[in-house]
């Protein structure tokens, strides 16, 4: 045996992992060799180094202050978690579901425009330059950071760069951190319009997902998008405060601020939002808001670096899957209908579980139906429920279960999303869930402006009927106080 | 022994109980590292308490189960940094409140030499030393538990001291200049 093959096996010889030939040779070569032997004895100094160090760690205790802390904390924890948890796993949907991320992305716009229009209010900006200028901007990116903390799922950070064209779509890069542990993902977000559909790439878990999205809902985002007069004209019904000359990143800016519920369609319990506009170019700087959705849980976020009239090329727009990607849980999900078939299966998921309609359409009042709808599910003995049960008993798998509960479960955003869509469009929804039974055959339970002195109307049985307005009148008229 | 993975599941289940196995498996390893990244006994004790609660209460976000035990290290290192920035405020406002230089520093670990070689040992040979001595598992436990063949971590562990001597050395050699 050499020196360096004595060595290479001085280790597995401490660990006595050697067998008696081969620990024999080692220990004659040791015997003859005084460089290995010392070789040896440097390692077992450190090796006793080691153990003493080790020993002398072993003494600390951890276990019963650990565990004191787990369960003192469980406790407040709980406490809060009871309250929302329903919330949260209609948020954990929410967020799971690129379309409704989508959406939220969309509101980063709505606020842009939003800001444009908040204008109108002072005499030295002219609403209508504005509104030809955006309305030449082929496309255009800019930086949004978002932090979101929750009581039970604590604090994260979610940083996105927004590339927006009119001819191909949308693309966003996002990476978010959850503030407690420190882990990072990443996704990659394309909207494609040609293609009705969301593709997402989850670049840490290496997985892909592609959604579908129904026509209606497509159809209702376009005039979203590509009519920002509505939107301006919507967002003007709000209340606003003008903040002034001020200098923001740099720029000579004058400041708008909106504290009205009625920019975020009444889903949100508090919302500031905050508008920086470059004096010379009429063109939003930099955008914070600070939302409280619900008990507990708050969004605050910013919009900056905004770069108006950018130069795009199709192939940014083009999600690239590498071949070692699996598909994500929501690959091939349907993204729930945001239109007025959707909105009334939404209403019908609510009674055939609840019995009743939600009392509003807010945030809030989706969370207790959801609180509602999970204890039915759990613990109900309505035939819908005791059908859901089976179904999940025969799903084959948690995978197919977990995915069939969401895709039910998301319906419900219909709620919301559709009552936002309408108000985006100035079309007047007004709601009374809260006196109106599915027995009230006659009461409309749900009402907005189809077209000129019409109204769609949707009575406590969920039948739909367009009516004039005067007919509508009659009809709120009739309502229970 | 049940694997790592099995008590991260009864936990997830609502068996909080079950946590202990996790802490008692983890606590020394997790110390050994924490006491080299800070120095001190006490500061690395605290740290070790609060990245174990906070492991508990992100257990839902862990995505392979099988690999707490790196995930827990991390959280371990997140814990250390915020509690180094801390420190480092707390020691500029004593010099700045007893206007002199030499601000009080935590007592060291009886062998913070040792430590804080360890600690800067790079993966995976950290691992396996933490493992080995701190964590006292034998080569084969090594080897099932970070699913290596035996010949690769006798090799790590080899391969490890070098590092470690190498690294006390030069610690030595600076204290000496």
């Amino acid at each position: 045996m050499n020196c360096a093959e004595c060595q290479e096996q001085l280790v597995p010889y401490i660990e006595q992992l050697l067998d008696e030939a081969q620990a024999e040779q080692v220990a004659r070569h040791l015997q003859e060799c005084p460089s290995c032997q010392a070789e040896l004895e440097g390692l077992q100094t450190l090796q006793a180094r080691l153990v003493s160090n080790g020993k002398a760690v072993a003494q600390s205790d951890l276990e019963e202050d650990v565990m004191n802390r787990i369960i003192r904390e469980q406790s407040v924890r709980l406490k809060s978690a009871t309250q929302a948890s329903a919330s949260l796993r209609l948020r954990r949907l929410i967020m799971n579901n690129p379309t409704t991320r989508v959406a939220a992305a969309a509101a980063v716009i709505v606020a842009c425009v939003a800001g444009m229009m908040l204008w109108q209010g002072t005499e030295s900006i002219a609403l209508a330059d504005v509104l030809a200028k955006v309305e030449q901007i082929q496309a255009y990116m800019f930086k949004s950071t978002t932090t979101m903390e929750d009581p039970t799922m604590g604090t994260s950070t979610t940083e996105s760069t927004v590339l927006l064209s009119n001819d191909y779509g949308m693309r966003v890069d996002q990476s978010s951190v959850d503030a407690e542990t420190g882990e990072e993902s990443q996704v990659e977000m394309y909207v494609l319009p040609q293609e009705k559909a969301i593709v997402m790439l989850h670049l840490s878990e290496k997985q892909y997902a592609r959604v579908t999205l129904d026509d209606a809902t497509l159809e209702n985002s376009k005039i979203e998008n590509r009519d920002p007069r509505a939107m301006l004209k919507h967002l003007l019904a709000c209340e606003y405060r003008d903040l002034g000359r001020s200098v923001v990143d740099g720029y000579q800016v004058q400041g708008f601020e909106t504290t009205d519920p009625k920019f975020l369609g009444g889903i949100a319990r508090n919302h500031r939002m905050t508008l920086w506009v470059d004096v010379d170019t009429w063109l939003p700087v930099r955008s914070e808001t600070e939302t409280e959705v619900s008990e507990g849980i708050r969004a605050t976020g910013a919009e900056y670096d905004f770069q108006w009239g950018v130069a795009v090329h199709a192939s940014q727009f083009e999600p690239d899957i590498p071949d070692d990607f699996t598909p994500h849980q929501m690959n091939n999900f349907r993204q729930p209908s945001y239109s007025e078939q959707g909105f009334i299966e939404a209403l019908q998921l609510a009674v055939e579980f609840t019995g009743h309609y939600p009392d509003g359409l807010s945030h809030d009042s989706l969370r207790s139906l959801t609180m509602e709808i999970t204890q039915a599910i759990t613990t109900g003995d309505s035939p819908a429920a005791q059908q859901w049960r089976e179904q999940i008993k025969a799903a084959g798998s948690k995978e197919a279960a977990i995915r069939m509960g969401q895709e039910r479960m998301m319906k419900l955003t219909s709620l919301t999303m559709f009552n936002l869509l309408l108000a985006g469009q100035q079309k007047d929804p007004v709601y009374h869930g809260d006196v109106v039974t599915p027995a009230d055959v006659e009461l409309p339970l749900m009402r907005w402006k189809a077209a000129d002195g019409q109204y769609r109307v949707i009575f406590g049985d969920l039948h739909a009927e367009t009516v004039s307005a005067d007919l509508l009148a009659e009809l709120e008229a009739a309502l229970p106080q | 022994m049940e694997k790592d993975g099995y008590y991260v599941a009864r936990c997830l289940d609502g068996h909080p109980d079950d946590f202990r196995h996790l802490v008692r498996r983890y606590q020394p390893v997790l110390l050994a590292h924490l006491a080299g990244k800070l120095g001190s006994r006490d500061g690395a004790e605290e740290a070790a308490q609060e990245a174990l609660v906070r492991a508990y209460f992100n257990m839902s976000k862990l995505k392979e189960p099988q690999k707490f035990f790196s995930w827990l290290l991390g959280i371990g290192e997140r814990v250390a940094k915020e509690q180094q920035r801390k420190e480092s405020v707390r020691r500029q406002r004593e010099m700045v409140r007893a206007s002199t230089q030499e601000a009080l520093k935590p007592e060291l670990s009886p062998d913070y030499g040792l430590e804080a070689a360890v600690a800067g040992l790079p993966e995976p040979y950290r691992q396996v030393i933490l493992l080995r001595y701190y964590g006292t598992l034998s080569c084969a436990g090594i080897a099932n538990q970070l699913d290596m063949p035996l010949g690769t971590v006798t090799k790590t562990l080899s391969r490890a001291y070098a590092l470690l001597r190498e690294a006390m050395q030069q610690r030595q050699e600076a204290n000496e200049v």
